[in-house]
């Protein structure tokens, strides 16, 4: 193990340490010591100590190629400006962390130490722990860390990884009085929309915490939800709700094959509402809205915004659920009571 | 028995007959049924231009899809990686497997059926995503402390990763063969025949993406890239160009981030048009198993996304 150490620790007539206590303190405020390097990193941050971890060294690798406790203490120093009291070996960073009062948590968070246990797998801590320096953290839960290696590599490395998987055996050191790490949905300010209900719209804010607001109500809605079909006329008709989320034009054949002439003014009142979405008779996801043609391409312009499924021209509804027939069958039922034909209560 | 009714009340029993069997004759009708029963299921799903389906509900934040063996579930997790959840690729709704979860989980394949497997546990829980219900514990991957833990098996070989070192470890029953990439590679992706290894180096806002010949043991530069994912045929991979990260408060976002293909017979590169009129954060792209669709999440919006693949040579 190499150590320094920079104080004054002899020991002084008081006569001539009164004389010199002035030059003392000013030396104090940033003590003088020669920059000890590991990996390429010199320890020049001012923590109130010097960093006391040993560097591995290797003829391979390069005298003091690096150590991952080394790196984990000098960001430590240069980031929070905190000297950590210990210098172990790395799988038993969380605890001596936990028993000096810093917070431990599984959560990761941006300026936090990693300490991942003995042979974790996603962070391939070997036999001793790994420890490190996370950089960043991503709406996934992945990291980005820096960090050094005993007998690995040279120097220090950046990566990736994902913390999600591999937090139940990792656990991260946060800085003295942070408590809980907040995370950036967003970048205050942004305004998001999206479509909502019938056509409609709706927005949200992202805040200054960098989390999104709630989402305003829905505005500007059509009266139907697109691809929807639903009864019209007088003779079993159908009509569409196109893409603006508006009823089209009612199709209908009667029974005497004669040409109803299209009424959008008189929906059924139960009709049947199809979710959002087309899709092509064999199942396929038509993303655009319009039917695929059969080999997947862009379907022809011919054919309406809502899908080639809702263009009903024979007068039955193949969209309709069951409850379509049912205002005929109350219709009926009601004309059938007030004729009374059969009642069994009528005078003779 | 018709005849028994007065004749004034016979129309109209017709028709209330009639109002009763039209809609049961149109369901018996072949595809039109098919298509009706696959529009209920579209209950969430949000179509955009240019081909664009958000899959996941609004007002969720998602990540992380992965697409199940048979093509028909995705599995995603919660801000942060945090939670579990499933949804049909078919758009649907979105069914909660675990809200807390925070542990590795993946699919498996098992007679022709979808396995999830997950849990925090050297033993993971099994679910069957079409019945919900649990099955046998899954067995845990393989890992080695040197080798790494394992990422793909195929035709008798399996292969590990151990991003630490940045060694990818091919074992077969010729022995075992460590291949040096660079310190600290990360994310590799093994191609579905094995040939090729896709993994990146640097941070994931800073990431190069290289492709590895397993074979001759041959690197190349892609050029910057992240989180790479094969098309089926192992001859194209999508993948993630982070172009805005933005640090606010404790923690750095992707403000935008786009999806390009990567041709290894032509050795190009192309973007992928990602629909909407709003600047994406497009991460964790993944391919659907038939190779028709690309399914990625959008880390500003949180939502899962699902657009078409682009078919050989465009973009």
């Amino acid at each position: 193990m190499r150590e320094r150490n920079a104080t004054f620790g002899s020991v002084v007539p008081l006569l001539v340490a009164a004389a010199l206590v002035p030059a003392f303190l000013v030396l104090s405020v940033r003590p003088a010591r020669a920059v000890y390097q590991c990996g390429g990193v010199q320890d020049t941050c001012n923590c109130g100590a010097n960093n006391f971890c040993i560097c591995c060294s290797n003829s391979s690798l390069g005298q003091d190629h690096g150590n991952c406790v080394w790196y984990a203490w000098h960001r430590a120093c240069c980031d929070w400006g905190v000297a950590l009291q210990w210098c172990t070996n790395a799988e038993t960073w969380d605890s001596y962390a936990q028993s000096n009062g810093y917070t431990l948590l599984t959560t990761p968070c941006e300026s936090t130490i990693f300490v991942c246990e003995v042979n974790t797998s996603h962070c391939n801590s070997g036999s001793y722990g790994h420890v490190g320096w996370v950089n960043a953290v991503y709406p996934d839960g992945s990291i980005d860390v820096q960090e050094q290696g005993c007998y690995s590599w040279y120097g220090v490395q950046s990566r990736n990884f994902n913390a999600a998987a591999a937090s139940p055996t990792m656990h991260f050191i946060y800085e003295p009085g942070v408590s809980s790490c907040q995370q950036c949905e967003c970048n205050p300010g942004d305004v998001q929309s999206d479509t909502c209900g019938n056509c409609g719209s709706s927005s949200r804010t992202c805040g200054g915490d960098c989390q999104w607001g709630a989402w305003s109500a829905c505005a500007g809605e059509g009266v139907c939800s697109q691809g929807a079909t639903q009864g019209c006329g007088s003779c079993g008709g159908t009509q569409t709700c196109q893409a603006d989320c508006q009823w089209g034009t009612c199709q209908e054949v009667c029974p005497d094959s004669a040409v109803v002439e299209p009424d959008a003014s008189t929906p059924a009142p139960d009709a049947a509402i199809s979710p959002d979405g087309a899709i092509s008779p064999d199942g396929a996801i038509s993303p655009d809205g319009a039917s695929p043609g059969p080999d997947g391409a862009a379907p022809p312009d011919a054919v309406p915004p809502g899908g080639p499924a809702e263009l009903v021209t024979g007068g039955c509804s193949c969209r309709s659920g069951r409850g379509e027939g049912l205002p005929w069958l109350l219709l009926a039922l009601l004309l059938l009571l007030r004729r009374r034909p059969w009642s069994a209560g009528a005078p003779g | 028995m018709v005849r028994a009714l007065p004749a004034s009340v016979r129309p109209f029993l017709l028709v209330a007959l009639w109002a009763l069997w039209a809609p049961v004759a149109c369901e018996r009708g072949g595809g039109h049924g098919q298509t009706a029963e696959i529009q209920a299921g579209l209950g969430r799903s949000t179509t955009y231009e240019q081909g664009t389906i958000r899959l996941s509900p609004r007002g969720a934040f998602r990540v992380s899809p992965v697409v199940s063996p048979s093509g028909n579930w995705i599995a995603v997790a919660g801000f942060r990686g945090e939670g579990l959840f499933l949804i049909p690729v078919s758009g649907g709704k979105e069914r909660e497997v675990d809200r807390h979860l925070r542990g590795p989980w993946r699919w498996r394949e098992d007679g022709g059926r979808d396995v999830l497997c997950f849990g925090s546990g050297a033993e993971s829980e099994g679910l069957d995503p079409q019945t919900w219900e649990p099955l046998d514990p899954c067995a845990p991957l393989d890992y080695d402390p040197e080798w790494g833990h394992e990422v793909h098996r195929v035709k008798g070989r399996a292969f590990y990763s151990n991003s630490r070192l940045g060694t990818v470890t091919v074992v077969g029953p010729e022995g075992a063969r460590t291949v040096p990439l660079d310190p600290g590679a990360w994310g590799a992706r093994v191609s579905p025949d094995g040939r090729h290894v896709a993994y990146c180096f640097g941070t994931l806002a800073r990431s190069e993406l290289l492709l590895l010949d397993v074979a001759s043991g041959r690197t190349r530069v892609i050029g910057p890239g992240a989180r790479p994912s094969w098309f089926p045929d192992g001859e194209r991979l999508v993948y993630s160009v982070v172009g805005q990260v933005v640090t606010s408060g404790r923690s750095g976002i992707v403000a935008k981030a786009e999806l390009r293909v990567f041709d290894l017979r032509s050795g190009r590169s192309q973007p992928i048009s990602l629909g909407g009129s709003e600047p994406r954060a497009a991460l964790s792209a993944v391919v659907t198993p038939d190779g028709s669709r690309i399914v990625f999440a959008d880390w500003r919006s949180g939502g899962i996304f699902s657009i078409p693949a682009p078919l050989r040579g465009t973009p």
